[in-house]
């Protein structure tokens, strides 16, 4: 606290004389943390080894050395998981304390590295045969165990990933939608909103059946925007389908508007807003330039100034939302 | 200056330090709560959502309005657009004044989408009025005063790096027309001008006065250690050299630029521990980064795969070693984390990861999934 504030605190009377003087003597003695430094340079290292190796076996696929390097991967990636586990508190249903940041790294870099091996044996001695499913499937699975065993929300986010991979669409946040060729096929959007159902069902599973809890908001929040997504895209995608795609985005938008409200996330409301706002607005708009050939320039007028309506409403929205949920005003 | 109540936001400095105070066990939950109800907050300052929100909703307001205004008055505005930008980049900043004087916002939202808002429309009329390549220096000179007294006003971190960046590109581009022998002496004018803003700033940030530009002078310092940096870095040098000077072949003083560039960022680091000051740790660390890649530019000291490893392996013993050595806290260092794990944060990292580590984590490209792209594997697109 600063000094002036704890001189004019103790002089109203608020504070007493010992949490002063523990105050000033706190001023003096303060330890200073390198945790997020030194969390960022890990980051960054095993980003680097992870990347940095899969490239190399790659790179030397028909020489000599390959096997050793892919042996030394191996070695890496079984001292990775010896590591982890002799350090792993008990395993448990509910959440477990990770025992340091060093360790949560160690687990990810495992994991990273077992799949580069995966990948390499299937492009070296193609042991997955023909069955191109298998070799999504296999590391899918495996992120999903350790996710779940070393209870370690990065890794459960990369097999998230991984299984939509597997049934091929990709959801990472930059990716969702330069990735996705949405106007080339229609299946697409209705594998995203599969995606988006199952995430939520894995969801509700956690959530109920107490199982990792914690997970939930993982699931839920990867299928909210995979699945509004996708139900947008085949709004705006697939002219004749409106009937079908509109009904499915005001459903997700519902179920996920309740969620919010039932678990008091912010979080979770304010996206379902932005949703609803994008496909009304969608909507609107849509019916207007129906309406060109009797209203012409018109519906540029009537489209700006019913944006700028909306904005002001969702403005009004917003204070609201966030009036009612006011006591957790986190995520 | 501040555009807010400073009674009310010295409230709000209190208020975090009774919470910060509280969650250490320096004073009792009880304390804090009495403080915060004998110097209540009450600027309207809701959740980084709403917030978002509301600054989305406000900039829409003001793009919107104008392309109403000018779509109606299409034939009037003609070929005035500059004036037309500038007016309304005045009417905002007014409207933001006024809505700030009448209402109790703090960073909620509304302010900041105003202020961009203003600041982008002035910014554009400006640069639409001086088309004119000679007269660069000028654009950024009215652009930094522009952003100097949004900042001064709001306090805004970014927008205070804005001014800093409009201010040293003035510098450069002002010094190239005015300046004989600019090539020579514009690394070290530079350097000069940074070390310099970085010791005023040092020196005002602890000054209570200034303790609601706390956020603000921390990226002042650290943009000024990286400009330092960068104006000494050799490629910077060599680079900008060839391009806005016309010079040809490797800069003067050769040696004192790689000097630079390789010494500078472990000064930092060791400025950073020895002051226990973040600022410099950050930017020596972020520099090392840069040292990395201004030799690779230069020599091609190994395949990339291996430096990659190599730099993986250096990265992680390190915070092996620290993690280690700190277990028990030694010299006034921890490596625990300062406040309870926070649960957003930890959803955020499980996000980063997938995202960026996402490209290892796929095996190869099927090609049973035509459509979709989600299985570009990383390492595939090596073959």
């Amino acid at each position: 606290m600063r000094s002036i504030f704890i001189r004019q605190l103790s002089d109203e009377g608020i504070l007493s004389e010992t949490e002063r003087l523990r105050l000033e003597a706190q001023s003096s003695s303060k330890l200073f943390s390198l945790h997020w430094e030194l969390k960022t340079m890990l980051y960054l290292g095993v980003l680097l080894l992870s990347g940095g190796l899969g490239t190399l076996i790659y790179k030397n696929i028909d020489t000599i050395g390959h096997q050793a390097i892919l042996a030394a991967i191996g070695a890496l990636c079984a001292g990775c998981f010896w590591y982890a586990n002799k350090h792993k508190p008990p395993f448990s249903w509910q959440k477990t304390e990770s025992p340091n940041p060093w360790w949560d790294y160690v687990v990810l870099l495992g994991c990273l590295l077992f799949i580069s091996f995966i990948g390499y044996l299937q492009a070296q001695y193609n042991v997955f045969g023909m069955r191109y499913g298998m070799a999504a499937f296999i590391p899918m699975l495996v992120l999903f165990i350790c996710a779940y065993y070393f209870d370690h929300i990065g890794i459960l986010s990369l097999a998230i990933t991984a299984f939509a991979a597997w049934l091929g669409i990709s959801i990472t946040p930059m990716h969702i939608l330069s990735d996705n060729y949405f106007g080339l096929e229609r299946r697409l959007i209705d594998t995203g909103l599969l995606v988006g159902l199952v995430l939520t069902a894995a969801g509700a599973f956690s959530e109920y059946k107490k199982k990792k809890p914690h997970f939930a908001f993982t699931y839920y929040n990867f299928a909210l925007h995979v699945f509004c997504i996708a139900a947008l895209a085949g709004m705006i995608i697939e002219d004749g389908l409106l009937l079908l795609y509109t009904p499915a985005l005001i459903a997700g938008l519902v179920f996920y508007y309740l969620l919010g409200v039932r678990i008091r996330s912010f979080y979770f409301l304010l996206m379902t807003v932005l949703y609803g706002y994008i496909g009304a607005g969608y909507l609107v708009i849509y019916t207007l330039i129906q309406a060109w050939d009797s209203l012409e320039t018109g519906v540029l007028y009537l489209s700006i100034i019913y944006l700028i309506g909306s904005s002001i409403l969702m403005a009004r929205i917003l204070i609201r939302l966030n009036r009612k949920l006011k006591a957790h005003a986190d995520l | 200056m501040l555009i807010y109540n400073t009674q009310e936001l010295d409230n709000r400095l209190m208020g975090m330090d009774a919470d910060e105070a509280a969650a250490e066990g320096m004073i009792s939950p009880e304390t804090a709560g009495k403080i915060k109800t004998a110097h209540p907050f009450t600027l309207y300052s809701p959740n980084n959502f709403v917030r978002i929100g509301l600054a989305l909703v406000s900039i829409c307001c003001v793009v919107l309005g104008a392309g109403l205004i000018a779509l109606l008055m299409l034939d009037g505005i003609g070929n005035n657009w500059e004036g037309f930008l500038l007016f309304w980049g005045l009417l905002t900043y007014g409207v933001l004044e006024g809505w700030m004087a009448g209402h109790k916002h703090f960073r909620s939202g509304v302010d900041e989408g105003l202020l961009w808002s203003s600041a982008c429309f002035l910014a554009f009329g400006i640069i639409a009025l001086y088309e004119n390549y000679d007269t660069t220096h000028w654009v950024y000179f009215v652009l930094t005063i522009i952003a100097t007294w949004f900042s001064i006003r709001l306090a805004e971190p970014v927008m205070t790096l804005t001014a800093w960046i409009c201010g040293i590109l003035f510098v450069l581009f002002a010094s190239i027309m005015y300046l004989p022998g600019a090539q020579f002496i514009l690394p070290f004018l530079i350097m000069a001008i940074s070390a310099a803003a970085y010791f005023a700033t040092t020196r005002m940030q602890p000054q209570w006065r200034f303790r609601h530009y706390d956020i603000s002078l921390s990226v002042l310092r650290l943009a000024a250690l990286l400009t330092f940096y960068m104006a000494g870095n050799y490629y910077v040098v060599h680079s900008l050299g060839n391009e806005l000077l016309g010079m040809e072949g490797e800069p003067p003083l050769p040696w004192l630029f790689w000097a630079l560039t390789l010494c500078l960022p472990p000064l930092y680091i060791w400025m950073g521990l020895r002051r226990k000051d973040r600022i410099p740790l950050a930017a020596g660390l972020l520099l090392i980064a840069a040292a990395v890649f201004t030799v690779r530019a230069y020599h091609s000291v190994m395949p990339i795969e291996t430096a990659m490893i190599l730099g993986g392996i250096v990265l992680v013993a390190i915070s092996y070693a620290a993690h280690r050595y700190l277990k028990t806290p030694q010299k006034g260092f921890t490596t625990q984390a300062m406040h309870t794990k926070h649960f957003g944060i930890e959803q955020l990292e499980g996000l980063i990861i997938a995202e960026t580590m996402q490209q290892t984590a796929q095996p190869q490209e099927p090609t049973i999934f035509k459509g979709g792209s989600g299985g570009g594997g990383g390492a595939s697109g090596e073959f």
